[in-house]
């Protein structure tokens, strides 16, 4: 696994462009080509036309230096149809939607479409809709598996209502983070002139889905292969998938065979030296630090951290974690630990975004907030610190930026920033305090967002008493509980804050702390 | 919110845009790139920009306003004024134009020094047969020439004493058969004397040699603003500095800044972010290097170590017991690691008198009718003084005697002048203790490219976790090929944890570690994933000698130098 080395967000780049040339649209006049047959297309010669879709999706968007504030966007995706009256697309771009719309072979009116599941880890999604007719005249594509590793293939999308088809070239198959998590995935790189792709656009060769394109950069498009997306859904078919799992350690191919010699292995360099382990909180691992991991599944790992795949070829042996192989499955390891070999079994851990002491995404989910005396706590994520940019981690303040290095404690599961203090008479002298972590109220450790509704029920002799990490600018600041609760009115009115406060989980202190307001339901 | 140790990043924001004023030489062949001069990034830890869409607009940020006291020596903060020069008095002809031949250490590849530059700066006589200009002006200097005014011959000079945490120098001209001081330079010349702080508003009159000219310039403009300002030279201090809208450029460094014929501050800094914004070192700073160096050693500017926050907040005010009509006093947030101030005061101790100046909420006290930082008052004192504070605590006022001493442990986190980086070589490792100077070798955008490990090391790490801290962090800075390292995965510029197990806490841990290896192989572990490398003990001590030679890693005498410690 590389939970560092995340991919940039391209695919939220093509979406915008793709909103640039499609918002302006009005619905397509009526149908100009041959309705198809209105009970059944399988008897017809296949067509690409008849079984991609376009999806139109409306969403909150959200600002999180101000997580009260709502706005909308809509973007474009390419879905393919595939049976039981699914479109497959990726999952990018359907967070937190408000309204799906579809629209089949290039005219007619929108229908209105739902999300059947969907799966940001592997960044698939199927949608559906109800409306019967939408279905008739479409045709179910096939997946192919295994997907070609070379070749010309075509990119298809609907664009102004004609489906454009471009050409692409298979770069290769290759295994890299999933486009919304750190998990490990096999990937289709694909050569194609196309623009602003990487939402989902089908990719095929002949009668076959190749991919779906899930970002782009210059000419190079990134594709979730179809073998991948067909194994998932065998999985959820047969009721068998439980999210992806993934190797919960880090680790080097032995480059220095004096490392290899080091640890007492004879013979050839071969396996990979595990460096790190057990990022996922409360979860023992089997592996150490040092073992040299030999064999996964049967499948020889070579000094490169590779293993050859039947169908592909060699690949890294992160696939292997999702080989077929799903959250909380077992992995067979063969590996070489204080000068023996010795066999292990790895249940594969489910990737969950919580995991990470700054969450990289937080889909479906309200932002979090706590408004207190003009003071706006938020939890530290990465779509906190993406208010300052696509290159945030250069730009955003660097000791937040460095909590994305470190780790979850279970004393800790969560930072809580002081985001802003919203100027009023109750914090005078505070105004230009910002972005610094909050270490305990009244006395009480923050450990997440929800401690500090509960923290503040427990004045100390009148007054809150917030302490701020070592290290920030400011270590403490004092507010005056007896006038709290009229300020707080005060400044959500002045300031246009519809409630105080929204929090995903509370504990039952919590919601007694909270008189005011109502949190927000997922 | 304000240091007075000022170590903070929050000072970074404004010394980014800060440039050393030091021009290169005209007749120089090399580009000008005088210690600091090519807009080095020069504090310590990066600093954030505000977010895109970030704050309210009617917030502003604090101003970093720093700290300080009286001079307990003289039990007075009051500064001498010099006498006037007599009437009719040409201050220009006490002008000097100074030209610096520097060159610097490599400081990734520390046995290597950089081309030789040369730039020139501006100087001007003080009394005792001396010359005052900027400590950036002589940096690293391997020969210095002083010119006079109308006087076409060169001079060589020395210098006397350097002090770069306030970016000052005295010179002394010498004979350069003999070596010895060559007090004749001097005749004819009347030394300058220092003056007040000026108003602001007030008009002063720069001189100096911008762009290096050879004839004398001179610009005028009025005092904008007085305020404590980063001190780019040093990169990690901040002291009061007067800001002028007066043209002031490089090769204006270390000039004088005239008012009514006495010297009101010596420039040395301007910005690309502001127009017709150019700062000089008021006279306050210089009263302190004089006083300082009077013993013949100078020690540098002492620290209270304490970390300061306003307290306008009337709750905050109320729960410390103030009486409410008052708007008096700065609260302690954090009391930094110097035992002699832990030992006197704690967090929300209130500062309401430093030496004779009352302390507003706001961090302020009226100095010379100019409202500046409190630091401004410690800043007076010199190391190991006592600065009389007048402090309440739990509802009472008391007094404390503040020792204050110079703080020296950060030298790291800012710029270094006038020394060798320190390494250790083994099997063509290059280790070297982890600094700035050493992140700075990154290029231009080091902040970015150093990785966020290494500059939380050297900037954050003693502050947030001290328990994990090391006195002197070493890091791999490269690695000299040779097929006893040619497999190593990591190429350089990684933190070193442990060797042979021993952890490493300072460079001179390195060659013990190394010294401690058992068996044939040398275990080095690396930071912050614990990848490991494997040196065979036999073949790297053999390729020493060989790697030495091959890079020409000598000292002065051509013997093979695989350290400096």
């Amino acid at each position: 696994m590389n939970r560092f080395t995340l991919l940039p967000k391209l695919a939220f780049l093509c979406s915008a462009a793709l909103v640039l040339t499609h918002c302006n649209q009005a619905p397509a006049p009526s149908a100009t080509t041959p309705k198809p047959d209105d009970n059944s297309s399988t008897t017809d010669a296949f067509s690409w036309d008849n079984a991609i879709v376009q999806i139109e999706v409306t969403s909150k968007a959200y600002n999180y230096i101000q997580p009260w504030a709502r706005s909308e966007q809509k973007v474009y995706k390419t879905g393919v149809v595939i049976s039981g009256h699914q479109i497959i697309t990726t999952a990018d771009g359907l967070s937190d939607q408000t309204l799906i719309r579809l629209k089949k072979q290039g005219e007619g009116l929108f229908s209105l479409g739902s999300v059947v599941w969907i799966d940001y880890q592997a960044n698939l999604a199927a949608i559906t809709t109800n409306e019967k007719d939408f279905w008739t005249g479409l045709q179910p594509a096939s997946l192919a598996d295994p997907v070609p590793i070379t070749g010309q293939v075509r990119v298809l999308r609907w664009r102004d209502d004609a489906l454009e088809n471009r050409q692409g070239e298979i770069e290769q198959m290759t295994v890299d983070n999933s486009a919304l998590s750190y998990v490990s995935v096999p990937v289709l790189k694909i050569d194609s002139t196309i623009s602003n792709a990487g939402y989902g656009e089908a990719i095929v060769l002949g009668n076959k889905l190749v991919g779906l394109a899930c970002q782009q950069g210059g000419d190079a498009i990134t594709a979730v292969p179809s073998a991948f997306i067909d194994s998932i859904l065998q999985a959820r078919a047969a009721n068998k998938y439980t999210g992806l799992g993934y190797f919960d350690f880090t680790w080097d191919p032995p480059k220095n065979p004096l490392c290899l010699d080091y640890l007492k292995l004879p013979g050839p360099a071969r396996g990979v030296i595990v460096k790190e382990i057990g990022l996922k909180p409360g979860v023992e691992s089997p592996v150490k630090p040092r073992d040299v991991l030999l064999q996964i599944d049967g499948f020889d790992i070579d000094a490169d951290g590779n293993y050859h795949d039947p169908d592909y070829k060699k690949l890294s042996l992160e696939n292997l974690s999702s080989r077929g192989k799903w959250a909380g499955m077992d992995c067979h390891f063969k590996i070489w630990r204080d000068g023996q070999e010795m066999d292990i079994t790895y249940k594969l851990p489910k990737a969950e975004y919580t995991d990470d002491l700054v969450p990289m995404e937080s889909f479906d989910q309200d932002p979090e907030y706590v408004l207190t005396g003009g003071f706006v706590f938020v939890p530290l994520t990465e779509d906190y610190l993406r208010s300052w940019g696509a290159d945030w981690r250069q730009h955003a303040p660097f000791r937040l930026s460095y909590y994305e290095l470190d780790k979850v404690r279970p004393d800790r599961p969560q930072r809580v920033v002081l985001s802003q203090v919203l100027p009023n008479e109750v914090n005078i002298g505070y105004e230009n305090l910002r972005n610094a972590i909050i270490d305990e109220i009244n006395g009480i450790k923050i450990k997440q967002l929800a401690d500090i509704p509960v923290a503040l029920k427990s004045p100390v002799g009148g007054f809150h008493i917030f302490k701020f990490a070592t290290g920030e600018t400011v270590k403490e600041a004092v507010l005056d509980a007896n006038t709290l609760d009229e300020a707080n009115q005060q400044i959500m009115a002045r300031y246009h804050i519809p409630t105080d406060h929204v929090l995903h989980s509370e504990t039952a202190s919590a919601d007694d702390a909270i008189t005011n307001t109502t949190s927000t339901q997922k | 919110m304000f240091s007075l140790r000022r170590l903070l990043a929050s000072l970074v924001a404004i010394q980014l845009s800060i440039l050393p004023l030091f021009a290169a030489h005209t007749d120089a062949v090399t580009p000008p790139s005088g210690p600091g001069s090519t807009g080095i990034p020069p504090v310590a830890p990066p600093v954030a920009t505000p977010p895109a869409n970030p704050l309210p607009a009617a917030v502003a940020p604090v101003t970093a306003a720093p700290a300080p006291a009286p001079n307990p020596r003289t039990n007075s903060l009051s500064l001498p004024v010099g006498m006037p020069l007599p009437e009719g008095s040409e201050p220009e002809k006490s002008v000097v134009q100074i030209f610096t031949s520097f060159q610097e250490p490599n400081w990734a590849a520390p046995w290597i020094f950089d081309q030789p530059h040369m730039a020139s700066g501006t100087g001007f006589v003080i009394d005792g047969n001396r010359i005052m200009t900027n400590a950036h002006v002589v940096a690293f200097t391997k020969q210095l020439l002083v010119r006079r005014y109308h006087d076409p011959q060169r001079y060589f000079a020395r210098v006397e004493f350097v002090a770069h945490d306030i970016d000052l120098a005295v010179l002394k001209i010498i004979d350069p058969y003999t070596g010895k001081d060559d007090p004749s330079f001097f005749k004819d010349m009347k030394p300058l004397v220092l003056g007040p702080l000026p108003k602001v508003r007030s008009t002063v009159v720069t001189y100096g040699f911008p762009a290096g000219g050879q004839q004398i310039s001179y610009t005028r403009g009025v005092v904008s603003r007085i305020e404590v300002q980063g001190y780019v030279h040093i990169g990690n201090r901040a002291f009061l500095a007067v800001q002028t809208d007066a043209a002031i450029n490089p090769g204006n460094s270390g000039g004088p800044v005239i008012q009514d014929d006495k010297v009101v501050g010596v420039a040395f800094e301007g910005t690309h972010a502001l127009e017709n914004t150019g700062y000089f070192i008021p006279t306050i700073i210089i009263h302190h290097f004089l006083e300082d160096i009077k013993d013949g050693t100078y020690d540098g500017v002492p620290e209270a170590g304490l970390e300061l926050a306003n307290l306008q907040n009337p709750a905050f005010r109320h729960m410390l017991k103030l009486p409410d009509d008052s708007k008096r006093g700065v609260r302690v947030d954090q009391v930094l690691d110097i035992p002699s101030t832990q030992a006197l005061l704690k967090p929300n101790d209130v500062i309401m008198q430093v030496g004779d100046y009352p302390v507003d909420e706001d961090g302020t006290i009226t100095y010379e009718g100019n409202t500046v930082g409190v630091s401004v008052a410690i800043d007076l004192a010199q190391n190991n003084d006592i600065v009389p504070l007048k402090v309440w605590r739990d509802g009472k006022m008391i007094d404390v005697p503040l020792p204050v001493k110079v703080y020296k442990d950060d030298y790291r986190q800012g710029n270094q002048y006038d020394v060798l980086p320190s390494y250790y070589i083994y099997g063509g490792l290059v280790f070297t203790p982890l600094s700035l100077d050493y992140l700075k070798t990154f290029g231009n955008n080091w902040a970015d490219s150093a990785g966020r490990e290494l500059i939380y090391e050297l900037a954050y790490r003693h502050i947030e976790d001290p328990k994990h801290w090391r006195p002197e962090p070493v890091v791999l800075a490269s690695i000299l090929d040779h097929p006893v390292n040619a497999n190593f995965t990591v190429r350089g510029q990684t933190m070193v944890d442990k060797i042979n197990g021993i952890r490493i806490e300072r460079l001179s841990d390195v060659p013990k570690a190394f010294a401690a290896t058992q068996g044939s192989d040398a275990i080095i572990e690396f930071l912050p994933d614990h990848h490991f490398e494997v040196i065979r003990k036999d073949d790297a001590e053999k390729a020493n000698s060989d790697i030495l030679n091959t890079y020409s890693v000598m000292d002065l005498n051509g013997v093979l130098a695989p350290s400096r410690l």
